[in-house]
């Protein structure tokens, strides 16, 4: 596999693209390059429109100006989908009906089958090995219903992994994650970003992600508001926390001013950064 | 009983209805679309009616109604509007009403034809019904096994399925067409009125003690040839209709079944989840919704509250 040193072909690109639904645009004139080997966090607060982003990138969401290309292909003449894998923002991947870790994965793996394909050895060996690197190996017979929260969340990641994508889009893997899991998952990550993958995440807190990260993109009322390499953007001399919430840089000592984002808002210590803070989320859902 | 002829039709079409109602059940109850069952059974009595008043085969023309008002019930829910809701009802009050009209209207509409239509009937199927239902039947179950992985998938995260590039519409319409086809195969024995129970009621009952999709589909075929059989039978004695015997019977399955799960929960008692089965410790952020419970915090699993003691967890 390439490594992420060798980065640089286009895997996802928006050129001047507004996303929405009927004629409410979410997001607008939104331009954003993401090349191989890359590790991008799409930040902002609720509502700014960061998940319809990567919604108009997956096809969830219509484009309504502009231009979406995935690895140098327009999107809906895109027809390679199992290059890009999704992991949505879910609690639970508990439908009504009973099933196991492994049935849940398995079906990451259809995008590279054919319709009437029946599942070959090599289809099996690639879940499995999906299913091994969230650390679920010896839960793969489990019904994801007997599974907490976290494990659910890295059952959906290995359900992405079962297609061998290229390039990972993540809806907010961290939220509602207790600090150990988050930097678990952060680990299995890493490993994943060191045989080349590119990953794409949607985030309000990167700090868990900060040893991974290479780029930090802000959304804020549905525009892109800064772009800078992670190792900017996580220091005092950052511009993006003026942007996103209008004052600077990574204050830990910003108290949580005891609001609350709504149901979904996940459980959180206060003054966690300012790309965590609660007091300054909006109140809009982005889903 | 084997030896009458209408007997042996009605069980084999009992056989039928029971390998393939659940099968195609399944999904609709993995995507809570359970009445949808109902809604088709609604619009295929106006095709049953179609085909008495005009003395042709009411079972071709009601695969005929229903296949096509089962693609129009995908067409109106994936435009997703909230007038979708009012639209499909509108359907299935017009599938009803059309029906009873046009048998009343036709010489051979008599109450008690009308009645076998909506609630089943042992003497009604033909020889040609069986053919029809074999044929349908063998072209359901080759479709529900066949494509199984991708319905599993859409069924399963339908966002997630599109994402990944899946035809979701089409699997949809074509999860419609299946159900639809399945109406007709069950309108015989079960009755157009009580169609969906048995498409939803085996997958019900198998799901008490079902770990995973493919064992709960193999328990919900199991458990429909046997009440849609034993359904027949307790009908022919009785002299009931039956669906309605056939129904009853799935209905007092799943209450035993459920009862049963109760009961051996309570017995297998306080701790069923000891240190070896649950690898998993609560705490604020697990994911398991949290209840205080007086001095202490329970932890909402799979169904029961935990509550920490010791190396295991109680059931509060």
């Amino acid at each position: 596999m390439t490594g992420r040193d060798l980065a640089g072909g286009p895997v996802v690109e928006l050129r001047h693209a507004s996303v929405g639904y009927g004629d409410r645009p979410v997001v607008q004139d939104v331009s954003l390059l993401v090349r191989r080997g890359e590790v991008v966090a799409i930040v902002g607060p609720n509502g700014s429109g960061k998940t319809t982003v990567v919604r108009g990138v997956l096809g969830l969401a219509p484009v309504t100006a502009g231009e979406v290309l995935l690895f140098d292909v327009p999107a809906a003449r895109f027809k390679e989908r199992w290059r890009i894998g999704y992991v949505p923002q879910r609690h639970t991947v508990v439908g009504a009906v009973p099933s196991t870790v492994e049935e849940v994965v398995a079906s990451g793996r259809l995008a590279r089958r054919h319709w009437w394909a029946p599942a070959g050895e090599e289809d099996r060996r690639v879940v499995a090995q999906a299913i091994d690197v969230v650390g679920l190996a010896d839960r793969h017979r489990a019904p994801v219903s007997t599974l907490s929260g976290g494990q659910q969340r890295r059952v959906l990641i290995a359900r992405a992994l079962a297609s061998e994508p290229e390039v990972l889009v993540m809806d907010e893997p961290t939220a509602g994650v207790d600090a150990q899991n988050s930097e678990a998952l952060t680990r299995t990550l890493a490993r994943l970003v060191d045989d080349g993958l590119t990953l794409v995440v949607v985030t309000h807190d990167v700090a868990p992600l900060a040893p991974i990260l290479t780029r930090v993109v802000a959304v804020a009322d549905g525009r892109v508001v800064g772009d800078e390499p992670a190792d900017v953007a996580m220091s005092a001399r950052s511009a993006l926390g003026v942007h996103v919430y209008g004052h600077p840089g990574h204050d830990p000592h910003h108290s949580a001013a005891g609001q609350d984002g709504g149901p979904d808002d996940p459980v959180r210590s206060p003054g966690s950064g300012w790309l965590g803070d609660p007091g300054l989320r909006g109140s809009r859902s982005t889903t | 009983m084997l030896s009458y002829d209408f007997m042996q039709r009605a069980l084999l079409a009992a056989l039928l209805v029971g390998m393939t109602a659940p099968v195609v059940g399944v999904y609709l109850v993995q995507r809570r679309l359970a009445l949808i069952g109902d809604g088709l059974g609604h619009v295929a009595l106006t095709g049953v009616g179609l085909g008495v008043l005009t003395g042709s085969s009411p079972v071709l023309v009601a695969l005929g109604a229903s296949v096509l008002g089962a693609v129009a019930i995908e067409l109106v829910r994936a435009r997703g509007r909230a007038s979708a809701d009012i639209a499909l009802a509108v359907m299935f009050y017009g599938g009803i009403a059309g029906g009873v009209v046009l048998i009343g209207l036709s010489p051979e509409g008599t109450p008690a034809n009308l009645n076998a239509y909506l609630f089943g009937a042992i003497t009604t199927t033909t020889g040609t019904d069986l053919w029809v239902f074999g044929v349908l039947s063998l072209v359901v179950l080759a479709v529900a096994v066949g494509l199984a992985p991708r319905l599993f998938a859409v069924s399963n995260d339908e966002e997630y399925a599109r994402a990944s590039g899946m035809n979701v519409l089409g699997l949809n319409v074509l999860l419609a067409v299946l159900t639809a086809s399945t109406v007709v195969i069950s309108m015989r024995i079960v009755g157009l009125l009580l169609i969906s129970a048995l498409m939803i009621l085996p997958n019900a009952i198998a799901q008490v003690t079902a770990t995973s999709f493919r064992s709960s589909v193999v328990v919900a075929i199991g458990v429909g040839v046997v009440v849609s059989t034993g359904g027949t039978t307790l009908s022919y004695y009785a002299d009931t209709p039956s669906g309605g015997t056939i129904v009853l019977l799935a209905i007092a399955v799943f209450v035993v079944a459920t009862v049963a799960a109760w009961l051996r929960g309570v017995v297998h008692g306080r701790r069923h989840h000891d240190e070896r089965e649950h690898r998993h410790e609560h705490g604020p952020e697990c994911g398991h919704e949290a209840v205080p419970h007086r001095d202490h915090v329970d932890y909402v699993h799979d169904g029961h509250r935990h509550a920490a003691h010791g190396a295991h967890y109680d059931d509060h």
